[in-house]
């Protein structure tokens, strides 16, 4: 077909959706309930708020063009429909990938980092004790084959922390729980969904290009950090492994 | 390919001073970790704790050292050896220097490597 054609059948495609009085009324709706949910979202700083305000900010935005897709009427199934095919394929795509995402991320990422899952440590015996105070899922613990102090975690379905090899080497035992009990704080508030979740979405709203969400995410971590530090009934250890993994990065700097 | 003999001059030349003691002290086919690489060094050498993972880090990205994962009590360990692998030593040495050459001098030394790979590919 040619291009011509294609952006006509677009024009009727608007036209349709600006004319027909629901439509107008789910338009100016939907446009008032998105921008309130993205005021919203620059406004709170807990993440788990914030990237709820962002689902239903983007769910307005395109709501009012997918029931359009979904009133329009193809003259045949495949002729006249490119409008209503591209609209529910890319929704509708969309929307599986990030949620294949969840699925398969924690399934494929020890494999992909090739890192190897540590079992019957003294890392799992601490997080078992502190998982049953808490009532959580007692996470996988992975040890990453790399000198550069680091961990992290994932929470999607399947828990799991990971941590390298050079962390443990240059932490003492306390230390190192300091770092669990960090770890701990964010799969307890399935932290990395959240933040897997605002960045997968944010880049399928043009006004989220201009809010940050660092600030957020610098709330999380300060969270976690108190957490550990209520745990240990001490700031001493969180304090010296993060002033060791600083010295870590000086040394590597030079 | 894996070769192994004694360090040349050329070699332990191109290493920085904790480096080169670092491998002075360190005897062939022995294995460490990096708490007695420190215990080692630190008896001649004041140093800190936290600089020797790095420098064994760096050694063996530089091909010097090889090492491989081993469980102690306290959870994962390095366990580092004295190996070198020639192919990737040559390679960390040419990187490091090429890189420090566009770091200095940008584009004009990217200009110059452009024209002598040129002028080598006539001759």
């Amino acid at each position: 077909m040619k291009i011509v054609e294609q952006l006509s059948m677009w024009n009727v495609y608007f036209n349709h959706l600006f004319m027909h009085p629901l439509l107008i009324g789910i338009l100016i709706f939907s446009f008032i309930a998105s921008i309130s949910f993205f005021i919203l979202f620059i406004k709170t700083n807990k993440i788990r708020i914030k990237t709820t305000y962002l689902y239903s900010h983007i769910f307005f935005f395109y709501s009012p063009f997918i029931f359009a897709a979904f009133l329009w009427n193809c003259v045949m199934p495949v002729f006249m429909c490119t409008p209503k095919l591209i609209i529910y394929s890319l929704s509708g795509g969309y929307t599986l990938s990030i949620f294949t995402g969840f699925l398969v991320i924690p399934y494929i990422y020890p494999w992909a980092t090739k890192s190897n899952e540590i079992k019957n440590s003294e890392q799992n015996r601490f997080l078992k004790k502190w998982t049953n105070h808490f009532s959580i899922t007692q996470p996988s613990v992975y040890s990453l084959n790399e000198a550069t102090p680091l961990a992290y975690s994932i929470t999607n379905i399947k828990p799991a922390i990971f941590f390298s090899v050079g962390l443990l080497e240059i932490l003492n035992k306390k230390e190192m729980q300091a770092v669990l009990l960090h770890e701990l704080y964010h799969i307890k508030n399935k932290s990395s969904i959240w933040k897997f979740s605002l960045n997968q979405i944010k880049r399928f709203s043009p006004l989220s290009y201009f809010s940050s969400i660092r600030k957020s995410i610098n709330n999380e971590e300060r969270d976690a950090d108190l957490f550990a530090i209520k745990v240990q009934g001490t700031k001493r250890f969180l304090q010296s492994a993060k002033k060791k993994i600083n010295q870590f990065d000086k040394h590597a700097k030079f | 390919m894996v070769k192994h003999y004694l360090f040349t001059d050329d070699i332990i030349k191109s290493l920085s001073p904790l480096e080169s003691f670092i491998i002075k002290s360190l005897k062939p086919n022995k294995k460490y970790s990096s708490q007695t690489v420190y215990n080692l060094v630190n008896k001649n050498k004041k140093v800190s704790r936290s600089s020797i993972p790095v420098i064994l880090d760096r050694l063996y990205k530089k091909g010097i050292l090889t090492r491989e994962t081993e469980t102690a009590r306290g959870g994962i360990r390095f366990i580092y050896r004295l190996q070198l692998n020639i192919e990737k030593f040559e390679r960390s040495v040419v990187e490091n220097t090429v890189n420090s050459l566009i770091k200095r001098f940008g584009e004009k030394a990217i200009v110059y490597f452009n024209e002598s790979v040129t002028k080598q590919k006539r001759k």
